[in-house]
Protein backbone atom coordinates (compact mmCIF):
# COMPACT_ATOMS: atom_id res chain seq x y z
CA UNK A 1 0.00 0.00 0.00
CA UNK A 2 2.90 2.30 0.81
CA UNK A 3 4.33 2.05 -2.41
CA UNK A 4 1.31 2.55 -4.80
CA UNK A 5 2.16 6.19 -4.97
CA UNK A 6 5.68 5.22 -5.92
CA UNK A 7 4.40 2.67 -8.61
CA UNK A 8 1.86 5.25 -10.07
CA UNK A 9 4.97 8.12 -10.11
CA UNK A 10 7.08 5.31 -11.91
CA UNK A 11 4.37 5.29 -14.14
CA UNK A 12 3.50 8.60 -14.65
CA UNK A 13 7.13 8.86 -15.88
CA UNK A 14 6.91 5.87 -18.14
CA UNK A 15 3.70 7.84 -19.76
CA UNK A 16 5.52 10.77 -20.30
CA UNK A 17 8.22 9.11 -22.54
CA UNK A 18 5.88 7.49 -23.60
CA UNK A 19 3.79 10.32 -24.58
CA UNK A 20 7.05 12.39 -26.05
CA UNK A 21 7.83 9.13 -28.35
CA UNK A 22 4.51 9.19 -29.62
CA UNK A 23 4.79 12.41 -31.39
CA UNK A 24 7.58 10.30 -33.52
CA UNK A 25 5.74 7.48 -34.54
CA UNK A 26 3.23 6.95 -37.05
CA UNK A 27 -0.30 8.05 -35.62
CA UNK A 28 -2.34 6.80 -39.04
CA UNK A 29 -0.90 3.97 -41.83
CA UNK A 30 -2.86 3.73 -45.06
CA UNK A 31 -1.86 0.79 -47.18
CA UNK A 32 -2.92 -0.93 -50.47
CA UNK A 33 -2.27 -3.97 -51.03
CA UNK A 34 -3.04 -5.59 -54.77
CA UNK A 35 -4.56 -8.63 -55.45
CA UNK A 36 -1.61 -10.86 -55.68
CA UNK A 37 -0.91 -8.93 -52.03
CA UNK A 38 1.78 -6.94 -53.19
CA UNK A 39 1.86 -3.34 -51.25
CA UNK A 40 1.61 -1.00 -53.69
CA UNK A 41 0.89 2.19 -52.00
CA UNK A 42 1.82 3.43 -48.45
CA UNK A 43 1.18 6.77 -46.44
CA UNK A 44 2.22 7.00 -42.92
CA UNK A 45 1.28 10.13 -40.67
CA UNK A 46 2.80 11.93 -38.05
CA UNK A 47 2.18 14.49 -36.29
CA UNK A 48 5.08 16.34 -36.84
CA UNK A 49 6.17 15.73 -40.35
CA UNK A 50 2.72 15.31 -41.84
CA UNK A 51 2.24 12.34 -44.07
CA UNK A 52 4.90 10.31 -45.72
CA UNK A 53 5.02 8.15 -48.59
CA UNK A 54 6.66 4.73 -47.78
CA UNK A 55 5.27 3.48 -51.23
CA UNK A 56 4.67 5.68 -53.39
CA UNK A 57 2.10 4.80 -56.19
CA UNK A 58 0.94 7.61 -58.75
CA UNK A 59 -2.13 5.33 -59.39
CA UNK A 60 -3.20 6.41 -55.97
CA UNK A 61 -4.42 9.96 -55.33
CA UNK A 62 -2.30 10.96 -51.57
CA UNK A 63 -4.14 11.76 -48.37
CA UNK A 64 -5.36 15.01 -47.73
CA UNK A 65 -3.41 17.18 -45.40
CA UNK A 66 -4.42 16.49 -41.65
CA UNK A 67 -2.89 20.29 -40.35
CA UNK A 68 -2.58 19.74 -36.15
CA UNK A 69 -1.28 23.25 -35.62
CA UNK A 70 2.33 23.55 -34.76
CA UNK A 71 1.76 25.46 -31.37
CA UNK A 72 -0.49 22.58 -30.49
CA UNK A 73 2.25 20.08 -30.71
CA UNK A 74 4.74 22.67 -28.94
CA UNK A 75 2.86 23.09 -25.73
CA UNK A 76 2.50 19.58 -25.44
CA UNK A 77 6.70 18.61 -25.75
CA UNK A 78 6.40 21.74 -22.98
CA UNK A 79 4.09 20.33 -21.21
CA UNK A 80 5.63 17.21 -21.01
CA UNK A 81 8.79 18.10 -20.25
CA UNK A 82 7.19 20.79 -16.87
CA UNK A 83 5.72 17.63 -15.83
CA UNK A 84 8.81 15.37 -16.03
CA UNK A 85 10.21 18.44 -13.96
CA UNK A 86 7.47 17.92 -11.36
CA UNK A 87 7.23 14.19 -11.07
CA UNK A 88 11.15 14.23 -10.74
CA UNK A 89 11.75 17.28 -8.43
CA UNK A 90 8.72 18.18 -7.00
CA UNK A 91 6.30 15.37 -5.91
CA UNK A 92 3.56 15.55 -3.87
CA UNK A 93 5.75 14.10 -0.51
CA UNK A 94 8.37 16.69 -0.60
CA UNK A 95 5.25 19.56 0.67
CA UNK A 96 6.27 17.86 4.18
CA UNK A 97 9.35 19.41 4.32
CA UNK A 98 8.69 22.85 3.90
CA UNK A 99 6.71 25.45 6.17
CA UNK A 100 5.45 27.58 4.22
CA UNK A 101 1.95 28.53 3.37
CA UNK A 102 2.53 29.27 0.27
CA UNK A 103 4.06 26.09 -1.02
CA UNK A 104 0.90 25.01 -1.53
CA UNK A 105 0.15 28.02 -4.28
CA UNK A 106 3.51 26.29 -5.27
CA UNK A 107 2.15 22.92 -5.80
CA UNK A 108 -1.24 23.78 -6.87
CA UNK A 109 0.49 25.64 -10.19
CA UNK A 110 2.28 21.81 -10.70
CA UNK A 111 -0.56 20.11 -10.50
CA UNK A 112 -2.44 22.37 -13.26
CA UNK A 113 0.56 22.24 -15.45
CA UNK A 114 -0.14 18.29 -15.09
CA UNK A 115 -3.97 18.61 -15.94
CA UNK A 116 -2.80 20.84 -18.76
CA UNK A 117 -0.97 18.03 -20.43
CA UNK A 118 -4.29 16.01 -19.92
CA UNK A 119 -6.00 18.25 -21.30
CA UNK A 120 -3.63 17.81 -24.58
CA UNK A 121 -3.38 14.42 -24.53
CA UNK A 122 -7.27 13.89 -24.39
CA UNK A 123 -7.74 16.67 -28.16
CA UNK A 124 -5.42 14.48 -29.34
CA UNK A 125 -6.78 11.36 -28.22
CA UNK A 126 -10.32 12.49 -29.26
CA UNK A 127 -9.78 15.19 -31.69
CA UNK A 128 -7.29 13.49 -34.19
CA UNK A 129 -10.09 10.42 -35.10
CA UNK A 130 -13.32 12.52 -34.53
CA UNK A 131 -12.15 15.67 -36.72
CA UNK A 132 -9.39 15.15 -38.33
CA UNK A 133 -9.12 11.68 -39.34
CA UNK A 134 -13.17 11.23 -39.62
CA UNK A 135 -13.22 14.78 -41.95
CA UNK A 136 -10.86 13.15 -44.39
CA UNK A 137 -12.65 10.24 -45.00
CA UNK A 138 -10.23 8.22 -43.16
CA UNK A 139 -11.48 5.41 -41.28
CA UNK A 140 -10.83 4.91 -36.88
CA UNK A 141 -9.58 2.98 -35.83
CA UNK A 142 -9.04 0.06 -38.43
CA UNK A 143 -10.68 -0.82 -42.04
CA UNK A 144 -10.24 -2.91 -44.45
CA UNK A 145 -11.54 -1.91 -47.95
CA UNK A 146 -11.99 -3.60 -51.49
CA UNK A 147 -11.99 -1.81 -54.28
CA UNK A 148 -13.36 -3.99 -57.16
CA UNK A 149 -12.61 -1.75 -60.18
CA UNK A 150 -8.76 -1.49 -59.40
CA UNK A 151 -8.80 -4.93 -57.83
CA UNK A 152 -6.91 -3.75 -54.44
CA UNK A 153 -7.50 -3.90 -51.06
CA UNK A 154 -7.37 -0.75 -48.83
CA UNK A 155 -6.15 -1.01 -45.36
CA UNK A 156 -6.97 2.13 -43.01
CA UNK A 157 -5.45 1.73 -39.39
CA UNK A 158 -4.03 3.39 -36.70
CA UNK A 159 -0.63 3.79 -36.20
CA UNK A 160 1.32 2.98 -33.12
CA UNK A 161 1.57 6.96 -32.67
CA UNK A 162 -1.66 7.02 -31.59
CA UNK A 163 -1.89 3.69 -29.73
CA UNK A 164 1.05 5.47 -27.38
CA UNK A 165 -0.97 8.23 -26.66
CA UNK A 166 -3.62 5.95 -25.22
CA UNK A 167 -1.31 3.64 -23.29
CA UNK A 168 0.19 7.17 -22.27
CA UNK A 169 -2.98 8.74 -21.03
CA UNK A 170 -4.14 5.45 -18.70
CA UNK A 171 -0.31 6.04 -17.17
CA UNK A 172 -0.34 9.66 -16.65
CA UNK A 173 -4.02 10.37 -15.35
CA UNK A 174 -4.44 8.59 -12.31
CA UNK A 175 -1.15 10.52 -10.85
CA UNK A 176 -2.21 13.36 -12.10
CA UNK A 177 -5.68 13.56 -10.69
CA UNK A 178 -4.11 11.96 -7.30
CA UNK A 179 -1.61 15.44 -7.23
CA UNK A 180 -4.24 17.29 -8.03
CA UNK A 181 -6.93 16.06 -5.84
CA UNK A 182 -4.47 15.94 -2.66
CA UNK A 183 -3.17 19.42 -3.19
CA UNK A 184 -6.94 20.72 -3.13
CA UNK A 185 -8.27 18.71 -0.56
CA UNK A 186 -5.05 19.40 2.03
CA UNK A 187 -4.78 22.60 1.04
CA UNK A 188 -8.70 23.60 1.21
CA UNK A 189 -9.13 22.16 4.49
CA UNK A 190 -5.76 24.09 6.11
CA UNK A 191 -6.87 27.37 4.86
CA UNK A 192 -10.81 27.09 5.22
CA UNK A 193 -10.28 25.85 9.26
CA UNK A 194 -7.98 28.46 10.21
CA UNK A 195 -9.39 31.14 8.91
CA UNK A 196 -12.59 29.99 10.63
CA UNK A 197 -11.18 29.76 13.60
CA UNK A 198 -9.15 33.35 13.27
CA UNK A 199 -12.63 34.97 12.56
CA UNK A 200 -14.13 32.87 15.39
CA UNK A 201 -11.80 34.12 17.67
CA UNK A 202 -11.93 37.46 16.15
CA UNK A 203 -15.61 37.76 17.00
CA UNK A 204 -14.62 36.55 20.76
CA UNK A 205 -12.50 39.02 21.36
CA UNK A 206 -12.66 42.57 22.13
CA UNK A 207 -11.44 44.86 20.62
CA UNK A 208 -8.97 47.37 21.98
CA UNK A 209 -8.65 50.53 20.35
CA UNK A 210 -5.14 51.81 21.00
CA UNK A 211 -4.82 54.41 18.87
CA UNK A 212 -8.33 55.76 20.56
CA UNK A 213 -6.99 55.76 23.39
CA UNK A 214 -3.90 56.77 23.41
CA UNK A 215 -5.18 60.47 21.36
CA UNK A 216 -7.54 60.58 24.65
CA UNK A 217 -4.86 60.27 26.78
CA UNK A 218 -2.64 62.75 24.22
CA UNK A 219 -5.48 65.36 24.09
CA UNK A 220 -6.10 65.51 27.83
CA UNK A 221 -2.19 65.93 28.49
CA UNK A 222 -2.28 68.62 25.90
CA UNK A 223 -5.21 70.24 27.83
CA UNK A 224 -3.85 69.90 31.44
CA UNK A 225 -0.44 71.43 30.05
CA UNK A 226 -2.61 74.17 28.49
CA UNK A 227 -4.56 74.55 31.60
CA UNK A 228 -0.99 74.51 33.89
CA UNK A 229 0.05 77.31 31.63
CA UNK A 230 -2.74 79.43 32.34
CA UNK A 231 -2.46 79.15 36.15
CA UNK A 232 0.96 79.61 36.12
CA UNK A 233 0.38 83.31 33.53
CA UNK A 234 -2.69 84.16 35.99
CA UNK A 235 -0.26 83.55 39.35
CA UNK A 236 2.77 85.62 37.39
CA UNK A 237 0.35 88.35 36.47
CA UNK A 238 -1.18 88.49 39.86
CA UNK A 239 2.31 88.69 41.62
CA UNK A 240 3.12 91.62 39.47
CA UNK A 241 0.01 93.52 40.41
CA UNK A 242 0.77 92.53 44.27
CA UNK A 243 4.35 94.32 43.50
CA UNK B 1 -3.01 41.97 16.21
CA UNK B 2 0.60 40.90 16.36
CA UNK B 3 2.08 40.74 19.84
CA UNK B 4 4.89 43.04 18.74
CA UNK B 5 1.87 45.43 18.05
CA UNK B 6 0.22 45.10 20.93
CA UNK B 7 3.59 45.73 22.87
CA UNK B 8 4.35 48.79 21.11
CA UNK B 9 0.70 50.77 21.60
CA UNK B 10 0.52 49.29 25.31
CA UNK B 11 4.19 51.14 26.06
CA UNK B 12 2.57 53.84 24.69
CA UNK B 13 -0.29 53.82 26.32
CA UNK B 14 1.43 53.43 29.56
CA UNK B 15 3.64 56.15 28.98
CA UNK B 16 1.10 58.20 28.47
CA UNK B 17 -1.22 57.15 31.10
CA UNK B 18 1.60 57.43 33.99
CA UNK B 19 1.90 61.07 32.77
CA UNK B 20 -1.79 61.44 32.92
CA UNK B 21 -2.16 59.25 36.26
CA UNK B 22 -5.01 57.45 34.41
CA UNK B 23 -3.96 54.03 35.86
CA UNK B 24 -8.10 53.21 35.44
CA UNK B 25 -7.52 53.08 31.54
CA UNK B 26 -4.67 50.85 31.80
CA UNK B 27 -6.52 48.23 34.04
CA UNK B 28 -9.15 48.51 31.98
CA UNK B 29 -6.86 47.54 28.95
CA UNK B 30 -5.01 44.94 30.84
CA UNK B 31 -8.67 42.95 31.80
CA UNK B 32 -8.93 43.18 28.17
CA UNK B 33 -5.99 41.50 27.04
CA UNK B 34 -6.28 39.04 29.63
CA UNK B 35 -9.86 38.28 28.35
CA UNK B 36 -8.78 38.38 25.00
CA UNK B 37 -5.90 36.12 25.46
CA UNK B 38 -8.26 33.21 27.70
CA UNK B 39 -11.18 33.27 25.01
CA UNK B 40 -8.29 32.90 21.94
CA UNK B 41 -7.25 29.59 24.51
CA UNK B 42 -10.30 28.28 25.05
CA UNK B 43 -11.75 28.00 21.30
CA UNK B 44 -8.21 26.58 20.16
CA UNK B 45 -8.75 23.91 22.54
CA UNK B 46 -12.63 23.52 21.07
CA UNK B 47 -14.36 24.94 23.83
CA UNK B 48 -17.48 26.96 23.24
CA UNK B 49 -16.98 30.95 23.74
CA UNK B 50 -17.08 32.50 27.06
CA UNK B 51 -20.65 33.88 28.07
CA UNK B 52 -19.66 37.50 28.55
CA UNK B 53 -23.55 38.25 28.54
CA UNK B 54 -24.41 36.36 31.12
CA UNK B 55 -21.29 37.76 32.93
CA UNK B 56 -18.85 34.34 33.38
CA UNK B 57 -16.12 35.61 34.83
CA UNK B 58 -12.33 35.04 33.17
CA UNK B 59 -11.25 32.89 36.05
CA UNK B 60 -14.62 30.53 36.27
CA UNK B 61 -13.51 30.21 32.62
CA UNK B 62 -10.32 29.45 32.95
CA UNK B 63 -11.30 26.75 35.44
CA UNK B 64 -13.58 25.51 32.73
CA UNK B 65 -10.88 25.05 30.27
CA UNK B 66 -8.96 23.30 33.69
CA UNK B 67 -11.75 20.91 33.93
CA UNK B 68 -12.03 20.20 30.23
CA UNK B 69 -8.61 19.33 30.09
CA UNK B 70 -8.47 17.35 33.48
CA UNK B 71 -11.39 15.54 32.15
CA UNK B 72 -9.81 14.39 28.55
CA UNK B 73 -6.14 14.37 29.54
CA UNK B 74 -5.30 14.38 32.89
CA UNK B 75 -3.84 17.62 32.86
CA UNK B 76 -4.58 21.30 33.84
CA UNK B 77 -3.48 24.36 31.76
CA UNK B 78 -3.60 27.20 34.18
CA UNK B 79 -1.70 26.95 37.42
CA UNK B 80 -3.65 27.82 40.58
CA UNK B 81 -1.14 30.36 41.47
CA UNK B 82 -2.58 32.16 38.40
CA UNK B 83 -5.60 31.26 38.81
CA UNK B 84 -5.94 33.04 42.06
CA UNK B 85 -4.55 35.85 40.65
CA UNK B 86 -7.05 36.19 37.91
CA UNK B 87 -10.00 35.71 40.33
CA UNK B 88 -8.34 38.77 42.71
CA UNK B 89 -7.70 41.29 39.79
CA UNK B 90 -11.28 40.44 38.87
CA UNK B 91 -12.35 40.79 42.18
CA UNK B 92 -10.51 43.78 43.03
CA UNK B 93 -11.25 45.82 39.75
CA UNK B 94 -14.66 45.10 40.50
CA UNK B 95 -14.93 46.05 44.10
CA UNK B 96 -12.44 49.47 43.36
CA UNK B 97 -12.79 50.43 39.94
CA UNK B 98 -12.58 53.90 40.63
CA UNK B 99 -9.55 54.09 42.80
CA UNK B 100 -6.94 52.10 40.99
CA UNK B 101 -3.65 51.84 41.39
CA UNK B 102 -0.17 51.19 40.14
CA UNK B 103 -0.04 48.49 41.74
CA UNK B 104 -3.02 46.58 40.17
CA UNK B 105 -2.05 47.54 37.06
CA UNK B 106 1.42 46.06 37.77
CA UNK B 107 -0.82 42.98 38.96
CA UNK B 108 -2.76 42.56 35.71
CA UNK B 109 0.05 43.32 33.46
CA UNK B 110 2.02 40.25 34.35
CA UNK B 111 -1.07 37.99 34.50
CA UNK B 112 -1.60 39.15 30.91
CA UNK B 113 2.50 38.12 30.26
CA UNK B 114 1.94 35.04 32.24
CA UNK B 115 -0.75 34.07 30.02
CA UNK B 116 0.63 34.76 27.26
CA UNK B 117 3.59 32.30 27.92
CA UNK B 118 1.18 29.23 27.33
CA UNK B 119 0.53 28.63 23.52
CA UNK B 120 -1.78 25.82 22.85
CA UNK B 121 -1.60 24.45 19.44
CA UNK B 122 -3.71 25.20 16.64
CA UNK B 123 -5.98 22.32 16.01
CA UNK B 124 -7.06 23.54 13.03
CA UNK B 125 -4.02 23.94 11.24
CA UNK B 126 -2.77 20.45 9.33
CA UNK B 127 0.41 18.83 8.64
CA UNK B 128 2.28 21.57 6.98
CA UNK B 129 3.43 22.85 10.41
CA UNK B 130 5.81 22.03 12.61
CA UNK B 131 6.18 18.46 12.76
CA UNK B 132 5.94 16.11 15.69
CA UNK B 133 8.50 13.71 17.13
CA UNK B 134 9.66 11.53 14.21
CA UNK B 135 9.59 8.20 16.33
CA UNK B 136 5.62 8.62 17.08
CA UNK B 137 4.72 10.03 13.90
CA UNK B 138 6.93 6.38 12.69
CA UNK B 139 4.82 4.87 15.25
CA UNK B 140 1.80 6.17 14.63
CA UNK B 141 2.03 5.84 10.96
CA UNK B 142 2.75 2.32 10.68
CA UNK B 143 0.35 1.63 13.38
CA UNK B 144 -2.38 3.42 11.82
CA UNK B 145 -1.27 1.52 8.02
CA UNK B 146 -1.02 -1.87 9.63
CA UNK B 147 -4.50 -1.19 11.68
CA UNK B 148 -6.24 -0.10 8.30
CA UNK B 149 -4.69 -3.36 6.19
CA UNK B 150 -5.77 -5.53 9.31
CA UNK B 151 -8.97 -4.64 9.11
CA UNK B 152 -9.35 -5.06 5.76
CA UNK B 153 -7.93 -8.47 5.59
CA UNK B 154 -9.80 -10.06 8.40
CA UNK B 155 -11.26 -7.11 10.82
CA UNK B 156 -9.17 -8.13 13.63
CA UNK B 157 -9.49 -6.65 16.96
CA UNK B 158 -6.51 -8.00 18.62
CA UNK B 159 -4.18 -5.31 16.42
CA UNK B 160 -6.16 -2.55 17.33
CA UNK B 161 -6.45 -3.50 21.35
CA UNK B 162 -2.74 -3.81 21.39
CA UNK B 163 -2.47 -0.41 19.09
CA UNK B 164 -4.75 0.93 22.03
CA UNK B 165 -2.88 0.02 25.24
CA UNK B 166 0.23 0.95 23.07
CA UNK B 167 -0.92 4.75 22.88
CA UNK B 168 -2.77 4.85 26.15
CA UNK B 169 1.02 4.53 27.79
CA UNK B 170 2.33 6.81 25.70
CA UNK B 171 -0.36 8.98 26.27
CA UNK B 172 -0.01 8.57 30.30
CA UNK B 173 4.09 9.55 30.10
CA UNK B 174 3.28 12.81 28.29
CA UNK B 175 0.14 13.32 30.71
CA UNK B 176 2.82 13.40 33.51
CA UNK B 177 5.26 15.39 31.92
CA UNK B 178 2.57 17.83 31.42
CA UNK B 179 1.33 17.58 34.73
CA UNK B 180 4.96 18.87 36.01
CA UNK B 181 5.65 21.54 33.33
CA UNK B 182 3.10 22.70 30.64
CA UNK B 183 4.42 22.58 26.60
CA UNK B 184 2.87 23.08 23.42
CA UNK B 185 4.93 20.40 21.51
CA UNK B 186 3.87 17.43 24.56
CA UNK B 187 0.42 18.57 24.31
CA UNK B 188 0.54 18.58 20.46
CA UNK B 189 2.13 15.33 20.85
CA UNK B 190 -0.57 13.73 23.23
CA UNK B 191 -3.36 15.41 21.56
CA UNK B 192 -2.81 13.38 18.63
CA UNK B 193 -2.05 10.50 20.22
CA UNK B 194 -5.58 10.05 21.76
CA UNK B 195 -6.97 11.07 18.30
CA UNK B 196 -5.59 8.59 16.99
CA UNK B 197 -6.40 6.44 20.08
CA UNK B 198 -10.31 7.54 19.60
CA UNK B 199 -10.22 6.75 16.03
CA UNK B 200 -8.88 3.04 16.76
CA UNK B 201 -11.28 2.34 19.21
CA UNK B 202 -14.40 3.97 17.76
CA UNK B 203 -13.66 2.20 14.62
CA UNK B 204 -13.47 5.59 12.58
CA UNK B 205 -12.32 6.32 9.51
CA UNK B 206 -11.24 10.20 9.75
CA UNK B 207 -8.29 10.45 11.84
CA UNK B 208 -6.53 14.09 12.56
CA UNK B 209 -3.38 13.97 12.26
CA UNK B 210 -0.57 16.66 12.39
CA UNK B 211 3.02 16.17 10.72
CA UNK B 212 4.52 15.94 7.60
CA UNK B 213 2.75 14.98 4.90
CA UNK B 214 4.10 11.65 4.14
CA UNK B 215 3.21 10.87 7.57
CA UNK B 216 -0.49 12.06 7.72
CA UNK B 217 -3.13 9.30 7.65
CA UNK B 218 -5.87 10.83 5.73
CA UNK B 219 -3.02 11.21 2.71
CA UNK B 220 -1.76 7.68 3.39
CA UNK B 221 -5.59 6.62 3.39
CA UNK B 222 -6.18 8.39 -0.17
CA UNK B 223 -3.19 6.39 -1.77
CA UNK B 224 -5.59 3.46 -2.58
CA UNK B 225 -7.46 5.63 -4.88
CA UNK B 226 -4.86 5.85 -6.99
CA UNK B 227 -6.36 2.31 -8.33
CA UNK B 228 -9.59 3.81 -8.33
CA UNK B 229 -8.13 7.02 -10.73
CA UNK B 230 -6.88 4.08 -13.28
CA UNK B 231 -10.13 3.09 -13.77
CA UNK B 232 -11.58 6.02 -14.08
CA UNK B 233 -8.66 6.92 -16.46
CA UNK B 234 -10.08 3.50 -18.29
CA UNK B 235 -13.35 4.73 -18.16
CA UNK B 236 -12.29 8.27 -19.86
CA UNK B 237 -10.52 6.57 -22.31
CA UNK B 238 -13.15 4.25 -23.56
CA UNK B 239 -15.81 6.75 -23.36
CA UNK B 240 -14.07 9.07 -25.30
CA UNK B 241 -13.47 6.60 -28.12
CA UNK B 242 -17.39 5.42 -27.77
CA UNK B 243 -18.01 8.89 -28.96
CA UNK B 244 -15.41 9.28 -31.93
CA UNK B 245 -16.97 6.07 -32.82
CA UNK B 246 -20.19 7.77 -33.02
CA UNK B 247 -19.13 10.59 -34.62
CA UNK B 248 -17.63 8.46 -37.16
CA UNK B 249 -21.15 6.89 -37.75
CA UNK B 250 -23.23 10.20 -38.16
CA UNK B 251 -20.36 11.66 -40.26
CA UNK B 252 -19.32 8.22 -42.52
CA UNK B 253 -22.22 6.56 -42.99
CA UNK B 254 -20.26 3.70 -44.89
CA UNK B 255 -18.46 2.70 -42.39
CA UNK B 256 -21.64 2.65 -39.89
CA UNK B 257 -21.59 -1.21 -39.51
CA UNK B 258 -18.19 -1.56 -38.18
CA UNK B 259 -18.48 2.34 -35.90
CA UNK B 260 -21.86 -0.23 -34.34
CA UNK B 261 -20.00 -3.15 -33.77
CA UNK B 262 -16.97 -1.27 -32.15
CA UNK B 263 -19.47 1.23 -29.87
CA UNK B 264 -20.90 -2.33 -28.41
CA UNK B 265 -16.96 -3.49 -27.96
CA UNK B 266 -15.85 -0.20 -26.15
CA UNK B 267 -19.12 0.90 -23.77
CA UNK B 268 -18.64 -2.58 -22.13
CA UNK B 269 -15.22 -1.96 -21.10
CA UNK B 270 -16.64 1.72 -20.16
CA UNK B 271 -19.45 0.61 -17.97
CA UNK B 272 -17.11 -1.94 -16.48
CA UNK B 273 -15.08 0.37 -15.72
CA UNK B 274 -17.50 2.91 -14.25
CA UNK B 275 -19.37 0.57 -12.09
CA UNK B 276 -16.19 -0.55 -10.40
CA UNK B 277 -14.82 2.79 -10.21
CA UNK B 278 -18.41 4.06 -8.55
CA UNK B 279 -18.74 0.52 -5.90
CA UNK B 280 -15.19 0.48 -5.00
CA UNK B 281 -13.39 3.80 -5.09
CA UNK B 282 -15.76 7.12 -5.10
CA UNK B 283 -14.94 9.59 -2.73
CA UNK B 284 -17.49 10.49 -0.68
Amino acid sequence: MRDLKALFRVCFIIGLLILFLSLFLNWYIIQIYSSSGALVAEWNYNPITEWNAEVSNDTFESPKRILIPFAINALFISSVALSGYVALFNDLEKIEKSKKENDFDKFRLYSYVLFFLISLNLYYVFAFPAFYLTRNKLYFPVLRQTDLELNVTYYYFIGPGYIAQLIGFICVFPYTLFYYRTVEKFQKKDHVASKVVKNFVQTAQEKIEFDKLIAQEKVKLKYEDVELEQIKLENKSSKRKRC
Amino acid sequence: MEYSTVDNKLQELTQICVKTKNYKKLAVVGLMLISNKIDELGIKLGLKPRDKDEGELIYEYMKAINVFLDDNLKFALFEENLLTVTKRIEEDFKCNIENISVKFVKVAFNAYYELRKIEVPNLYKSYNSVGTGSENNAFLYSALNSRYSANKRDGSNKTNKLLSSHLESESKLLQSKLRKKYDKESFKKMLLLKSAQYSIEKEQNKTEYEGTLANNFNYQRSKPLLLGYLFLSIFILFFLLTTVMIVQAVIVPKASLTSSFLILLFSVPCLLMLIIYWYNFKER
